[in-house]
């Protein structure tokens, strides 16, 4: 009973008067707010909760007062998988902030986040896996079968209908080169696909679709190539003010530079021979 | 062929701005609320002069549920018991159904409110996935913007908040 009159006491006190008039949705019945949060994940509850005290309190008292509720009520309750698509969803339009899946944090880009290859970021506290990934023709054609799984810890192939399974599927039906990123992560990528040879890169915190002069990322890269004596291997970015940084901006950009893909025609060494690759889940 | 002529079966709604519409029986049918009253009723003479009141839902509302039951006329209707999580767990909308949603907040929102009013499950379904792809993926600041949502955390709420997200703070 104490609880009911808890909730009411604070439903009574409930600031809907000091939000703003036009706001649609605080004008709808408790019930059907918390009837739309069921088709968040548990985090994206959690940054809804940290958007204003009304919904806040809604969700506070509707879940303390479940007997056994699971629901975490603040975003260190969350489990590691849920932790990391909370700081992803946090960092990814903030073209200063990087989400970092090692230590589960969200840092100030800086000068320690520096890529050491042209097309990653590393994270300063641990370096991320290879990015580009190679198929040759040997015994059999490439396909997307027979490339098996890619290795990447991109989470888009976990997903269901992940973006770069359909990427390599639509740039195999077309012959064109697809462009896309993760919809969980921080990882853009370009494929390129033909039954000859086919090739996927991919990028980490390339950072977000902002001007690019505004993109702490594509700025320490260009910083990288300014000071870097490897001149040729780096990518040279030249971009208005006005500008978006993108994967396909990106793309385009590398390639322009003559020093894109450097392994464009020549066999890379840690080109995959596809034979019969056996499907392994990543 | 008495099941086909119910089906086809004239009634008539009224909004609560007095606006009447004639629709078909087995369309007004998606609503469980006017199906089972239809039932009650029996052989209660539905007619122009006599129309079911549709209170809290007004003509431009009222015309865009029975827009969706048109068009959702021949769905399968789905058990209460169906109603359970995997229903929730996706948030994937059909493509009219898509269409359909394109509309200003209130208007959505409204169109919410009816459904549930009405009990039309799965357009509420459609309503409340809507509303729920609108928030996903965006950050505090981006939904706030969204829906035009003022921060009204007070000082010992924002230190609350920043106590709890503490652990993805850079070290």
């Amino acid at each position: 009973m104490s609880l009911m009159i808890r909730q009411l006491l604070r439903r009574l006190v409930f600031r809907r008067t000091e939000q703003n008039p036009r706001c649609a949705i605080l004008q709808l019945p408790i019930e059907m707010i918390l009837l739309i949060s069921e088709y968040l994940s548990e985090y994206e509850r959690i940054i809804l909760v940290q958007t204003c005290s009304s919904l806040r309190i809604i969700f506070i008292d509707n879940y303390k007062g479940c007997e056994n509720s699971r629901h975490p009520l603040s975003s260190g309750q969350l489990d590691i998988d849920q932790r990391s698509r909370f700081i992803h969803t946090l960092a990814y339009r903030q073209p200063k902030l990087l989400a970092c899946y090692w230590c589960l944090n969200i840092h100030t880009i800086d000068k320690d986040d520096i890529p050491s290859s042209q097309r990653k970021f590393h994270c300063r506290h641990k370096p991320e896996p290879p990015s580009d990934y190679f198929y040759w023709k040997s015994i059999k054609d490439v396909s997307p079968k027979t490339m098996g799984w890619l290795h990447t810890r991109a989470r888009m192939l976990q997903t269901p209908r992940g973006g770069l399974e359909l990427a390599i599927h639509a740039a195999f039906r077309t012959g064109q080169r697809k462009t896309g990123s993760c919809s969980y992560c921080e990882t853009d990528f370009v494929v390129e696909a033909s039954s000859e040879r086919t090739v996927v890169h991919a990028w980490q915190h390339l950072g977000a679709e902002v001007p690019l002069l505004d993109n702490e990322s594509w700025k320490w890269m260009t910083l990288h190539v300014r000071e870097s004596l490897d001149f040729y291997t780096q990518p040279i970015i030249f971009a208005s003010k006005l500008e978006l940084a993108s994967v396909e901006a990106f793309d385009m950009k590398y390639y322009s530079t003559g020093n894109g893909f450097l392994h464009r025609s020549r066999r890379p060494e840690n080109a995959k021979e596809v034979v019969d690759v056996p499907h392994t889940s990543t | 062929m008495a099941e086909a002529k119910a089906a086809s079966q004239k009634i008539w709604l009224v909004s609560n701005d007095n606006a009447t519409m004639e629709v078909d029986r087995c369309v007004v049918e998606r609503s469980m609320l006017l199906k089972n009253m239809l039932e009650d009723l029996g052989g209660a003479d539905i007619s122009p002069e006599n129309p079911i009141p549709i209170p809290n839902v007004n003509e431009a509302v009222l015309r865009k549920v029975v827009e969706w039951c048109e068009h959702h006329r021949n769905d399968p209707v789905t058990a209460p018991d169906d109603e359970s999580d995997a229903r929730k767990k996706t948030t994937d909308i059909e493509e009219w159904d898509q269409k359909f949603m394109q509309v200003d907040q209130e208007m959505l929102f409204e169109i919410i409110l009816a459904s549930n009013f009405l009990d039309i499950k799965p357009l509420l379904d459609v309503g409340c996935k809507t509303v729920a792809n609108m928030i996903k993926g965006k950050s505090p600041e981006e939904i706030r913007k969204t829906f035009n949502i003022t921060n009204d955390f007070s000082a010992e709420e924002e230190e609350q908040i920043r106590r709890e997200n503490e652990w993805a703070e850079d070290r």
